[in-house]
């Protein structure tokens, strides 16, 4: 399935969050979105989501515009992973991820215990939601959209919260979707984790794209500099990418 | 061993519930045999108190279930959008203007007409397209200006009788009410409950936020329509025949919600079988303390509802810690 922004604006109130972003994603491959603070990278994912109605350009899924979609049909395409972390009642673990099944509408117990097996949080699966840690919180809810089984995945800063092991497990996890023919979307903070999963690096400012391509062209100190206002540079250890971060310019 | 489905043994209790308020009253236990003045209490009293007792019930249990999942607040209860403060202020516009004097069935259709006038006030006062803090504020003022509005009512009351026929209405019962009552509410009530029951699966998405409900296909302002429509319609026509009853539908599904695994949506049908189970039980409490004084259903409700709600409190203040 494909999913393409042309000329998107996205305004939040009186304020333009996201201006003129063209981008199109591409099955297979896993896309980061990097940029400072406030640079509207969970307003793009929201967008790509069709939780915010552009006010400016479309989005596209399939040759149609994602307005025009039914909810069920568009949560069948897309899974969405929300930076904010809310829980309202103490469900139980199992209960929680086996939401991501609604749109489907049956409880498919083999999507929801691969989901749960995959974010490791089979363990406590009759436990409450409310009564585990942040990180496995984190999990929890990244299970309810691998639960989902879309084609499409979207997930803003799903490693936030997480120890090194669970990091690394969950983006290795959205590794495999995507060479499974998947199409996933991370917005991520940890640079040095962006240049390792990502195929594709989506570099965002004020709204705009400044910078769209592989780690190795878009993680340049140039970039770094005026981006994030930091002294920093990709390295390459073991074979793998590195951004060494040196200082606050 | 499988533990019993809440549901099942809800549903026996239900069917006692039912029996015991067919079977007891002031002239006798028992079923009727073969004389036809029992058959007549049984069929023109009890029959449909039993009927009005289950329907009004589980219209409480349900309506306070999922107006709390909707608004995700467990203080949320039938009441909120001021569907029961219009249908009081309804029917006590009917008394206060003689049109009961003139005909009986003026009381729940005033009842009617008020929740249905709230309703729409609130709808006009919220907007099209509010989150549930506005649609709060919406009930809590609309709540309050309708109360306003009855307290007037009463103060300029035309004789003491008919001020006293109000405050006996407002206390709610379902003393004297017959089959005709049965036919203006349960076709209101049971539209407004299958409005609410097909809100199940939305309503436990919603327990992850707005933007997840919105993932996974829920249509955030299709189930606040419905939440609104189903409420007035149960809530409007319960009041409209047995008056205000309080705490039903704010202890019922705090009560069960356990048993649903803290699922609004299963929560749904749990409720709306144990407000019935409760509010047959109240009234036939009320029929058994017939003889120490004339006690209304509401006041019994409340009566039993308020030290539960206290008991819930300092419960839960031992499990969030001081």
């Amino acid at each position: 399935m494909s999913l393409a922004a042309t000329d998107l604006g996205v305004a939040l109130g009186q304020r333009t969050v996201l201006a003129g972003v063209t981008l199109a994603l591409r099955p297979g491959e896993v896309t980061a979105v990097l940029g400072p603070n406030g640079a509207g990278k969970s307003t793009l994912l929201r967008a790509l989501a069709g939780l915010l109605p552009p006010h400016q350009g479309t989005v596209i899924l399939d040759g149609t515009a994602l307005g025009g979609f039914d909810g069920p049909d568009r949560a069948r395409a897309i899974g969405f992973l929300p930076q904010h972390r809310t829980i309202h009642w103490p469900m139980t673990v199992e209960h929680t991820v086996a939401l991501g099944r609604v749109p489907h509408g049956d409880r498919s117990p083999q999507a929801i215990e691969r989901a749960m097996a995959e974010m490791d949080v089979t363990q406590f699966r009759d436990r409450p939601v409310t009564e585990l840690s942040g990180g496995e919180l984190a999990r929890v809810l990244m299970a309810r959209v691998l639960a989902q089984d879309t084609p499409i995945l979207l997930a803003d800063e799903p490693t936030a919260g997480l120890d090194p092991a669970h990091q690394l497990a969950l983006l290795d996890c959205l590794a495999a979707r995507a060479k499974a023919g998947k199409t996933v979307v991370v917005a991520l903070h940890d640079l040095s984790l962006a240049a390792r999963y990502g195929q594709r690096i989506v570099l965002l400012q004020a709204g705009r794209i400044t910078a769209d391509g592989v780690p190795d062209a878009v993680l340049t100190a140039a970039l770094l500099k005026s981006t994030f206002g930091i002294d920093a540079q990709l390295v390459h250890v073991e074979g793998m990418a590195v951004v060494l971060p040196r200082r606050v310019c | 061993m499988q533990p019993v489905r809440p549901e099942l043994w809800l549903g026996g209790v239900l069917a006692l519930s039912i029996a015991a308020s067919l079977a007891i009253g002031p002239a006798g236990f028992g079923l009727p045999g073969k004389a036809p003045a029992a058959w007549l209490i049984f069929s023109e009293i009890r029959l449909p108190r039993a009927i009005l007792g289950a329907l009004i019930g589980a219209a409480l249990g349900l309506s306070g279930a999922a107006l709390q999942g909707y608004l995700r607040n467990p203080l949320a209860e039938p009441g909120l959008l001021g569907v029961t403060g219009g249908a009081s202020l309804g029917a006590v516009i009917a008394i206060h203007s003689g049109a009961t004097a003139a005909f009986a069935l003026a009381l729940p259709l005033g009842g009617l007409i008020g929740a249905a006038t709230s309703t729409a006030a609130v709808l006009l006062l919220a907007g099209a397209r509010s989150g549930p803090v506005t649609l709060i504020l919406a009930g809590v003022a609309i709540s309050g200006l309708a109360g306003a509005l009855t307290t007037l009512a009463l103060n300029l009351s035309p004789n003491p009788f008919a001020a006293v026929e109000m405050v006996f209405w407002l206390l709610g019962s379902l003393n004297d009410r017959s089959l005709v009552h049965v036919w203006i509410a349960s076709p209101l009530i049971l539209a407004g409950a299958a409005i609410l029951l097909s809100l199940q699966r939305d309503l436990d998405s919603l327990s992850l936020g707005d933007d997840v409900a919105a993932n996974l296909g829920v249509d955030l302002s299709r189930i606040r329509l419905k939440v609104i429509a189903g409420t007035a319609l149960a809530i409007g026509a319960a009041t409209a025949v047995a008056g205000s009853i309080g705490f039903v539908g704010l202890v019922i599904p705090h009560l069960l919600r356990r048993f649903a695994d803290h699922a609004p949506g299963r929560l749904l049908w749990l409720s709306a079988l144990g407000g019935a189970c409760v509010l047959l039980l109240a009234d036939v409490a009320v029929r058994l303390l017939s003889a120490f004084g004339d006690l209304k259903l509401g006041v019994v409700t409340a009566l039993i509802g308020a030290p539960f709600f206290l008991w819930l409190v300092i419960k839960t203040r031992q499990e969030l810690g001081p």
